[in-house]
């Protein structure tokens, strides 16, 4: 092959990478709005219920069914600022860079790939780093998402319990406790089982 | 899917810098303003 054949495929190859870790990207970026779309559906439906529950909605409750649900809707809205943010902050290194187009007439074909080659270079470096900070920030909007869930469904199953079927506070703070960590335990059973 | 993303001399950007000054103050920063700040300390 020769040098000029090595540098054109050099190039293409670098360039096929930054695309593939761009794509990455905004894949992440993508999951961290659908997390947010999520995020506010559910807060909605909370809001919703709350309203249609009249103005006794919440005084009617007990303080740990309350407790537990503004836990739920904590998680939730931090799930959702951190998707926004991770969106926002989202930024990464063109391509090419303009003293490169710049200086494109004074140069000669092979110097320009080999300029282009080792700023793609640079570029697929960023964008890996920026692809890992993304990531963690879309885990931790993950986790807290799922987080606020189970305390809002712990708060519905509290309110269930003790105002439809009259258990008492302790006995059902006690019953949701342990489904929750059966939950969880069958969960990982379940995890093995499969060998997820 | 991004919205039209801005984009400086070498750098693209999904916001303006007001936006990430007042997400990075909230401790979600970006890999290069991750590392801006290493520098900076």
């Amino acid at each position: 092959m020769s040098r000029s054949g090595a540098e054109d495929d050099a190039l293409t190859s670098a360039r096929r990478m930054y695309d593939r870790q761009l794509k990455e990207l905004d894949q992440i970026d993508d999951s961290a709005l659908r997390v947010l779309r999520t995020d506010i559906i559910i807060l909605g439906f909370v809001a919703a219920a709350l309203t249609a529950g009249g103005p006794d909605a919440v005084s009617d409750l007990r303080l740990v069914t309350v407790v537990l649900g503004y836990f739920g809707c904590g998680g939730l809205v931090i799930s959702a600022f951190v998707a926004v943010g991770t969106f926002v902050v989202t930024e990464y290194p063109n391509e090419v860079r303009t003293e490169e187009l710049r200086a494109v007439p004074f140069l000669e074909d092979s110097e320009f790939k080999n300029s282009a080659v080792h700023s793609l270079r640079t570029a697929i470096l960023d964008v890996r780093l920026e692809v890992i900070q993304n990531g963690r920030q879309l885990t931790f909007s993950l986790v807290t998402f799922l987080l606020g869930t189970v305390f809002l469904v712990a708060a519905t199953l509290m309110a269930i319990l003790i105002n439809s079927y009259g258990f008492l506070q302790p006995i059902a703070l006690f019953a949701v406790a342990a489904l929750v960590i059966a939950l969880g335990g069958s969960a990982g059973v379940l995890g093995k089982f499969f060998n997820w | 899917m991004t919205d039209s993303p801005q984009e400086s001399v070498n750098r693209t950007y999904h916001s303006s810098k007001g936006w990430r000054r007042f997400f990075s103050f909230f401790g979600i920063r970006s890999a290069q303003m991750q590392r801006d700040r290493s520098d900076d300390n």
